[in-house]
C-alpha cells in the first residue's frame, strides 16, 4: 500500500469527521462489519467521493484499510502490492474508466471482487458491468447501500473460493488416483453392477494382450479370458452378489493363449449413484512355480536325513549298475569276473547300510509314518523262510515254527514287521554253526502275541550283551565266522518293533545260542486305534541322528 | 516286435547313473535320447515325443516333480509313460503318483535287468509304437 497516493486507516485517525448517518442505520450497518478489517482498494479521482463512501464503512463498523488512486498506473503497482479485499471503482476518471479498471483487475487478480460506486450511470452501463464480472454497483448518492453490497461480495467470493478449494482438491485428487490406475504394476479392472467391463488398466491390458477397446463394453465371461468357465461364473455370481471375492490362484488365458495364474482380489463400492466392482489382478505365474519348486526342494534338504541317503545311493547305485553291465560281458576271464562280483557285492551291502540308517533315521526324527494294520505274523514268517530258504540249505539248518495258526492277528506294519523277521530269521541262520537247530514259535499271551526264535548257535558274550541294539556294534564272536553284518539290523529291528508298539528283547548264553523274542499287541478286533508308542531309549536316539 | 522302434527318454543328471541306463536299454535296441538337466529333459520330450521317460527327481534346470507336472499340463506329451527313478525315500511316491507317474523305483533297489524288464512291461502295457 506503499505506493498508494494516499492511506486512511480508520482507527488511527480518530479525528476523521464521521458522515452523517441516516435514522436507523447505525445499529443495521454496525452489525455488517462487525470491527474486521477491510482492505480496500478505491479507484477515484475525487477525494471527497472517497471520503464519503470509506465513511460509510467505518459507519457500518469496518475496520477501514483504504488505498485511494486515481491513475491507471498506480491502480496497478497498487494491485501488485496485494493484500486488498475489495476493490471499489468510479465509473469514470480522467483518461480512464472503471470497466478498464475492472479489465486490469481480471487480468491481475481476477478473484477480488470489483463493486462500481458512481454518480450516475446509464442503466447499460452498469449491466455492462455486471456482466463484464463487477460483483455490484452502488451510486454515489445512495452511499447507505455500499457496506452490505461489499458483505455480500466478500460472501460470494469467499462461497467462490470455497468451491475452487474443492475442485483443486477434486482435481488433485482425481489426477491423482488416474495415474495410480494408469502405472499401476498389477492388472486393475472395473466392473458395472451387471458385470460389465467399464475400464481396465494399462498393466492388464499388456498381461492379457488386449486393447482397452476390445474388453470394455464386455462381460467378464464373455470375452473368455478366465480359462476356466464354469469356475469363471462362479466367481461371478458372487461378483454381482456384491460381496467381496479373493482367489489365490485364477487362471487366465491371454490372447496369444498362455495361461497364467493370478491372484484375484474384487470389492464392490458405491460410487455416487452406481456400483462399481473394482477387481485387482496380480499375475503370480512365475511366483506359484517358483514358490512350489522352493517348496519341493526345501522339504527335501529340510528332511536331512532323506537328503543325505540320496547323495550317498546315488553314486553307490552308479557303482552297482556300471558293475552289472561288466558282469554281464561274456568275454570276461574267471579272474576279473570274480573281482567284479565281488565289488558288485560290496556295493550292494553298502547300499543295504544306507538303507538301514536311512530307516533308523526316519524311525527315530519321527519322519517315517508307521501304517499300523492288522496282520498274522504266521504268514509274514512263511514268507520270510522261503526268501531265505536257499542260504538255510546251504548252512544246512534245520527250522522249525510253531504255533502260527494258534496266534491271533497283531498291529503291525508289514513292511516294516518283515524287515525285522527278516532281520532275526537271517541273524540265526548266519551266526550258527552250519547244521544247526532254529526254532520259531508264536504264543498269545495276555492281550500280546510273542514271536521268538531260538538257535544254538555262537550265543552273544556277556559283556556284549547290553550293547546289542547300539548302532554299528557287533559282538566279538562274529568274527570267528565269515559273516558280513553292518550292526544296524538290531538297532533297527528294535526300532521297528517299539514304533508297531511292541517290545523285542533277548536272552542268550555265550557257546549255547540265543533266543529273541518279539512281543505285539494282540488285534482284539475293534476299529482301528492310536498304540501307545514304548518311548525310545535316549541312548538309541543319538548316534544316528549325530553321525548323519 | 522290434524294440528298436521303442524311444525312451533318460532324464538323469547322474553320469554313471545316465551311462548304465542308456548301456543297458541300447542293448536291448531301444533308441535312447539322454539329458541331464530338467529344463532340457522337457525341451526334448516335447520335441522327440518319446515312447516312454525315465525320470529323475533331483536334477538341476527344473525338478523331476515339475518336468512331470508340466508334461500332464501338455496335451501333446501328457500321455507318455513316465517312470520315476530316485534316490530319495519311498515316502515321495505319494506325490509323484498323485503327479501322474506311471511308475516309482529307488534306483539304489534296482538292478538294471529289472529296470530294463521295468521299462518293457510299461511299453507293452502302453501298446505298439506308432
Amino acid at each position: 500500500m506503499s505506493e498508494t497516493a494516499s492511506v486512511l486507516k480508520g482507527s488511527a485517525h480518530p479525528n476523521v469527521p464521521r458522515q452523517p448517518e441516516l435514522p436507523g442505520q447505525r445499529q443495521g450497518a454496525d452489525s455488517i462489519g462487525r470491527g474486521r478489517v477491510l482492505r480496500v482498494l478505491y479507484v477515484e479521482d475525487d477525494p471527497r467521493d472517497a471520503e464519503l463512501c470509506l465513511g460509510q464503512l467505518k459507519a457500518a463498523g469496518y475496520e477501514v484499510r483504504a488505498g485511494v488512486v486515481s491513475s491507471r498506473e498506480k491502480f496497478a503497482a497498487a494491485l501488485r502490492s496485494g493484500g486488498y479485499d475489495i476493490v471499489l471503482a468510479d465509473c469514470k476518471m480522467p483518461g480512464w474508466s472503471g470497466a478498464e479498471a475492472l479489465k486490469i483487475l481480471q487480468r491481475e487478480q481476477a478473484e477480488t471482487p470489483f463493486v462500481v460506486v458512481t454518480g450516475a450511470v446509464g442503466d447499460e452501463v452498469a449491466a455492462e458491468l455486471i456482466k463484464q464480472g463487477a460483483a455490484d454497483y452502488i451510486l454515489k448518492d445512495r452511499p447507505a447501500r455500499l457496506p452490505s453490497a461489499i458483505e455480500r461480495a466478500l460472501q460470494e467470493k469467499a462461497v467462490r473460493d470455497e468451491r475452487r478449494r474443492a475442485e483443486d482438491t477434486l482435481k488433485a485428487s482425481e489426477t491423482r488416483y488416474r495415474r495410480l490406475f494408469e502405472t499401476a504394476q498389477d492388472g486393475i479392472l472395473l466392473l458395472t453392477e451387471a458385470g460389465f467391463i467399464t475400464d481396465a488398466n494399462p498393466f492388464l491390458l499388456e498381461m492379457l494382450g488386449r486393447s482397452r477397446s476390445e474388453i470394455v463394453g464386455k462381460s467378464l465371461c464373455e470375452i473368455g479370458f478366465v480359462a476356466d468357465q464354469e469356475f469363471c461364473q462362479k466367481a461371478f455370481r458372487t461378483l454381482r452378489q456384491g460381496e467381496d471375492a479373493h482367489y489365490d490362484s485364477l487362471p487366465l488365458r491371454t490372447r496369444s493363449g498362455t495361461r497364467l495364474e493370478v491372484e484375484f482380489i474384487s470389492k464392490a463400492y458405491q460410487a455416487g449413484e452406481e456400483k462399481v466392482i473394482q477387481c485387482h489382478l496380480r499375475d503370480v505365474s512365475e511366483r506359484k512355480r517358483v514358490e512350489e519348486e522352493l517348496k519341493l526342494t526345501l522339504r527335501m534338504r529340510e528332511d536331512f536325513v532323506n537328503f543325505a541317503m540320496h547323495q550317498l545311493r546315488t553314486p553307490l547305485a552308479g557303482i552297482k549298475w556300471l558293475l552289472e553291465l561288466v558282469a554281464r560281458r561274456q568275454d570276461l576271464p574267471a579272474e576279473p569276473r570274480e573281482f567284479i562280483q565281488d565289488a558288485h557285492s560290496a556295493a550292494q551291502r553298502l547300499i543295504d547300510m544306507v538303507n538301514d540308517l536311512l530307516s533308523i533315521g526316519r524311525l527315530e526324527s519321527g519322519k517315517l509314518k508307521v501304517d499300523l494294520q492288522e496282520g498274522s505274523l504266521g504268514e509274514l514268517t512263511e514268507n520270510v523262510l522261503e526268501e531265505i530258504r536257499h542260504e538255510i540249505a546251504q548252512r544246512g539248518h534245520q527250522v522249525s515254527v510253531t504255533g502260527a495258526d494258534e496266534v491271533p492277528a497283531v498291529w503291525m506294519d508289514r513292511q516294516l514287521l518283515r524287515q525285522v523277521i527278516g532281520n532275526l530269521v537271517s541273524n540265526a541262520v548266519k551266526y550258527t554253526d552250519p547244521g544247526g537247530r532254529i526254532h520259531i514259535e508264536m504264543k498269545p499271551q495276555d492281550g500280546f502275541v510273542s514271536w521268538s526264535i531260538k538257535d544254538n548257535g555262537i550265543g552273544i558274550p556277556e559283556e556284549a550283551r547290553p550293547r546289542m541294539f547300539e548302532k554299528f556294534f557287533r559282538a566279538d564272536n562274529v568274527h570267528r565266522l565269515d559273516t558280513e553284518g553292518t550292526g544296524l539290523g538290531l538297532c533297527l529291528a528294535r526300532l521297528i518293533v517299539e514304533r508297531c508298539g511292541g517290545k523285542l528283547c533277548f536272552e542268550s548264553e555265550e557257546g549255547q545260542g540265543s533266543t529273541f523274542t518279539v512281543t505285539l499287541l494282540q488285534d482284539s478286533g475293534g476299529e482301528v486305534k492310536e498304540v501307545d508308542r514304548v518311548p525310545v531309549g535316549a541312548e538309541q536316539r543319538s548316534g544316528a541322528s549325530n553321525l548323519l | 516286435m522290434s524294440k528298436c522302434r521303442w524311444r525312451v527318454v533318460v532324464a538323469e543328471d547322474d553320469k554313471c547313473l545316465r551311462k548304465a541306463e542308456v548301456a543297458a536299454l541300447a542293448e536291448k535296441g531301444f533308441t535312447v535320447i539322454s539329458t541331464k538337466d530338467g529344463e532340457e529333459a522337457l525341451r526334448v520330450i516335447q520335441e522327440e515325443i518319446p515312447d516312454l521317460v525315465l525320470l529323475d527327481l533331483l536334477m538341476p534346470g527344473r525338478l523331476g516333480f515339475a518336468v512331470l507336472k508340466e508334461m500332464k499340463q501338455n496335451p501333446k506329451i501328457a500321455s507318455i509313460p513316465v517312470i520315476v527313478l530316485t534316490n530319495l525315500a519311498e515316502s515321495d511316491w505319494k506325490v509323484v503318483r498323485e503327479l501322474g507317474a506311471t511308475d516309482y523305483w529307488v534306483k539304489a533297489d534296482l538292478t538294471l535287468e529289472d529296470l530294463v524288464t521295468r521299462v518293457e512291461k510299461t511299453l507293452a502295457g502302453a501298446g505298439s509304437p506308432v
